[in-house]
C-alpha cells in the first residue's frame, strides 16, 4: 500500500511540474508586449501630406496631430507646440529649446486615440521654421511633466519645416 | 431716511476701504486656485492609474477627469483675460471634480483588490480539493483492484486445494 501511495504522489508531483514547466517556457518563450505612444501630424483633411509648408505672414495654419496611447496603462499625455529654427530644434535626445506657443493636454486610456485640430496664425516671417509637436506626460513618481520616450530612449516628436514670407 | 443712509454710507466705506487695499488678491487667489485644481487633477490622474493598473473600471472616472483638465484650461484661459472671478469659479469647480474622481478611483481600487484576493483563494481552493479528491480516488481504485486480484488468487488457490482433494 506505501509502495502504491508513493507512486500516486510522484505521479501528481511529475504533473504539477509539468503543467508549471509548460506555463513558464510559454511565458518565456512569448514575446513582451510592446508598450509605447505614438504621434503623427496629419494635414488638415486628416491625411499625411500633402502640408502647408511654404506660407505667408498672417495666414492661418490647419493641422491634426493624432495621439495613440499603447503604454499598457491609463496616461496624462501634454502635446507641446514649439515654433523653433534650426539651431533650437528637436533632436532624439534633446527636445526643442523653443518656448511653448501651444499647449494640449488629456488622459488617454491604454489604445485610446486623440485628435488634436491645431490652428495657427503666423506672424512671424523667416525661412527653416520647424513648427514641432513633442508628446510629453505626466509622471506621478518624479511629480513632473516628462518627455515620452520610445524603447530605445528617443523621444517622441513631429514637425513640420515651414517658410513664412510676407504678404 | 437718515436711518437707512448711515449703515449704507458705513458699509459702502468698508467696502472701498478694502477694496483698496485688497485689490492685488484676486489675481493671487486665482493664481492659487489653478495650481490647486493642477495638483488635484494629477492626484486623482494617479488614483486613476493605480485603480486601472488593478483592471478596475474606470471609463466614467477618466470622462470625468478630462471634463476637469477643460475646466482648468478654460480657468486659464479666463485668467490671462484678467477675468480673475471666472478663472476662480472654474478652477474651484474642476478641483471638486478631480477630488470626486479621486476617492471614487480609490474606493473601486480597493473593491477590485478584494474581488481579486477572494477570487485567489477560491482558486487555491478548489486546487486542493481537486488534488485530495484525486489522490483519495486513485487510492480507493488502486486498494480495489489489489482486493480483487487478491480475491481472485484465493479463488485459484481454493479451486487448486480442491482438485488435489479429488485427486487423493
Amino acid at each position: 500500500m506505501k509502495k502504491y501511495t508513493q507512486t500516486i504522489l510522484t505521479l501528481l508531483m511529475i504533473g504539477l511540474a509539468v503543467a508549471t514547466g509548460t506555463l513558464l517556457v510559454s511565458v518565456w518563450l512569448l514575446p513582451p508586449p510592446e508598450h509605447t505612444a505614438v504621434i503623427a501630424m496629419l494635414n488638415e483633411d486628416m491625411e499625411a501630406g500633402p502640408y502647408p509648408t511654404n506660407v505667408t505672414q498672417y495666414s492661418n495654419i490647419s493641422l491634426n496631430i493624432e495621439v495613440y496611447n499603447y503604454l499598457g496603462v491609463v496616461q496624462y499625455f501634454y502635446v507641446r507646440t514649439k515654433l523653433a529654427n534650426q539651431t533650437t530644434m528637436a533632436n532624439a535626445t534633446t527636445p526643442s529649446s523653443a518656448p511653448i506657443i501651444l499647449q494640449s493636454d488629456r488622459i488617454l486610456a491604454h489604445g485610446e486615440r486623440w485628435v488634436i485640430p491645431i490652428e495657427l496664425n503666423m506672424t512671424a516671417t523667416g525661412t527653416n521654421f520647424r513648427l514641432t509637436f513633442e508628446l510629453w506626460h505626466y509622471n506621478p513618481s518624479q511629480d513632473d511633466i516628462i518627455w515620452v520616450r520610445n524603447q530605445r530612449g528617443e523621444g517622441l516628436w513631429v514637425h513640420l519645416p515651414l517658410n513664412v514670407t510676407g504678404p | 431716511m437718515v436711518a437707512l443712509s448711515s449703515p449704507v454710507i458705513a458699509l459702502t466705506t468698508v467696502y472701498s476701504f478694502r477694496y483698496e487695499h485688497v485689490s492685488f488678491q484676486p489675481e493671487a487667489q486665482a493664481q492659487q486656485a489653478i495650481d490647486d485644481a493642477q495638483s488635484a487633477i494629477n492626484s486623482a490622474y494617479t488614483d486613476l492609474m493605480l485603480a486601472d493598473s488593478t483592471g478596475a473600471s474606470i471609463t466614467d472616472l477618466l470622462s470625468s477627469l478630462n471634463g476637469a483638465i477643460t475646466e482648468l484650461n478654460q480657468a486659464r484661459s479666463a485668467f490671462n483675460t484678467t477675468d480673475y472671478p471666472s478663472a476662480i469659479t472654474l478652477a474651484e469647480s474642476a478641483q471638486a471634480t478631480a477630488d470626486s474622481v479621486s476617492t471614487e478611483a480609490s474606493a473601486r481600487r480597493s473593491a477590485t483588490l478584494v474581488q481579486q484576493q477572494a477570487q485567489l483563494i477560491i482558486i487555491i481552493g478548489v486546487v486542493i480539493i481537486t488534488v485530495f479528491i484525486t489522490y483519495f480516488a486513485l487510492t480507493r481504485i488502486i486498494r480495489y483492484q489489489r482486493e480483487k486480484k487478491r480475491e481472485f488468487l484465493r479463488m485459484e488457490i481454493r479451486l487448486s486445494d480442491e482438485e488435489d482433494g479429488e485427486d487423493t
